[in-house]
């Protein structure tokens, strides 16, 4: 690891650097130093560490000056957004095209001047934790471009990381590219509490998609994202609101949200008493914001 | 490793390990006295800077990411003419932040000035995140900005006419 300073007959290891200029370019270093990592904006890596010389990895590659992985690209059924792109920068060249849910989400990633470097493929690659967009885009049924020297593949959001939350990118593969389809939905509602990097175990994020159509919940997801490794959802209660005539009745209210106490309380592992709190009321403003 | 930069205007080239912060690198090798190092969480916006055309905090920023990198600090915001607008707006209202939170506060109201010409308190306030220093109050804060941005808007014409 980088020196941390210390004995004088230790000698210093630096990182090193390499600066590719093209996608081809960063492939190719990828290739011949599977071991490199990524930096894009380092914003989780930085901040994480209180100390005056962070720890880096050995080997890093800059990304930063890729063009191809800044691109942002609409098209009549999705939006495609490169990896490298800076979270301000997509706020502001896709005001009028990003969903609802993502725009709230990326402006919740604060201060703004963290969002001046934050970058979109970062933030999912974050390995310790989901954070605010990847419960977005996985509730979106977002794709990502996978590539490597020589070849590329499409992954959905939900198979980035495994069961134990490792990250399922070979050595010598980068995340490329992020597709967002153009849903159905009308009504996106994103919220969260508190920093999911400084707040463990009080930060809580909840997303919720609803396509209605004259008064009736065609379809209905939601996930809680809980600054853990993975996100929450509960398939059966989304099941139960799918269908439903709004406004509830109240003999409908209360069944949706004894179901999801219920759930709530069974998630002893997943949720800190502080969260599980949170998210028991978060059911009454469901119901509330789902009415027309 | 040797780091060219390009710092309020002038081309710079400094040796550094690549994991030095930036805002450390700036206050050691280019004697910048302007940053304040508090929080290095990128928070409390102390070491704030333009990087790249962009307000960032220096603190997170890693020596070997400012490679090439053009930089505007305090000291060269301050020679910019359009600092006048912040200035005035402040003699107005009798307005004087602390030493500390100073030349992150102008430098937050100038980056809002270049994307807004006429902000609203939710964009004030999204901009000054963070920075909860307690020389200020909110409504000196959102006044100061308003009406920095009615001068920014008058030089504007002015200079269009």
């Amino acid at each position: 690891m980088p020196n941390t300073g210390g004995e004088e007959d230790v000698p210093e290891i630096y990182s090193h650097i390499f600066y590719p200029s093209n996608l081809n370019e960063l492939l190719s270093i990828k290739n011949k130093n599977p071991d490199a990592a990524i930096w894009s904006g380092g914003t989780g890596l930085m901040g994480k560490q209180k100390s005056k010389r962070p720890n880096l990895p050995i080997s890093i590659i800059q990304i930063s000056k890729i063009p191809e992985l800044k691109k942002i690209k609409r098209t009549e059924r999705f939006l495609e957004i490169g990896a490298g792109a800076v979270i301000n920068k997509i706020l502001n060249v896709g005001q009028h095209v990003l969903p609802t849910a993502l725009s709230q989400a990326m402006r919740l990633i604060k201060p703004t001047a963290i969002r001046n470097i934050a970058t979109l493929g970062g933030h999912l690659c974050v390995q310790e934790t989901r954070l605010n967009l990847f419960s977005v885009l996985s509730l979106m049924d977002s794709s990502l471009e996978i590539k490597k020297q020589g070849g590329s593949r499409w992954i959905q959001i939900n198979r980035l990381f495994n069961k134990n939350g490792e990250i399922q990118l070979k050595e010598n593969e980068i995340l490329t590219r992020i597709r967002i389809p153009f849903g159905k939905w009308n009504r996106e509602i994103f919220k969260s509490n508190g920093n999911p990097f400084f707040d463990m175990g009080k930060a809580l994020s909840f997303c919720i998609l609803a396509e209605i159509e004259k008064g009736i919940i065609n379809d209905f997801r939601m996930s809680i994202g809980n600054s853990g490794k993975h996100i929450i959802r509960n398939i059966e209660l989304e099941s139960l609101i799918i269908g439903k005539k709004l406004p509830f009745s109240s003999k409908e209210a209360s069944a949706i949200s004894q179901k999801h106490k219920e759930w709530i309380q069974s998630l002893t592992l997943e949720l800190t008493p502080f969260q599980r709190d949170q998210s028991i009321r978060f059911i009454y403003w469901i119901i509330k914001e789902l009415l027309p | 490793m040797k780091i060219n930069i390009n710092l309020n205007g002038k081309d710079l080239l400094l040796d550094s390990p690549p994991e030095t912060r930036l805002v450390d690198l700036l206050k050691s090798s280019a004697k910048v006295q302007s940053l304040r190092t508090s929080c290095y969480k990128g928070i409390c916006r102390g070491c704030s800077i333009f990087f790249n055309g962009d307000l960032v905090s220096s603190c997170l920023i890693p020596a070997f990411q400012a490679r090439d990198a053009e930089i505007i600090t305090f000291e060269g915001l301050k020679k910019l003419e359009e600092i006048n607008d912040i200035l005035r707006s402040f003699d107005d209202l009798e307005f004087d932040p602390c030493d500390f939170c100073r030349p992150g506060k102008i430098m937050t109201i100038h980056s809002i000035l270049e994307s807004y010409s006429d902000p609203e308190d939710y964009q004030i306030l999204e901009a000054f995140e963070g920075i909860n220093c307690s020389c200020t109050s909110k409504s000196t804060l959102l006044e100061s900005v308003k009406r920095s941005a009615q001068y920014r808007r008058r030089r504007r014409r002015a200079r269009n006419i």
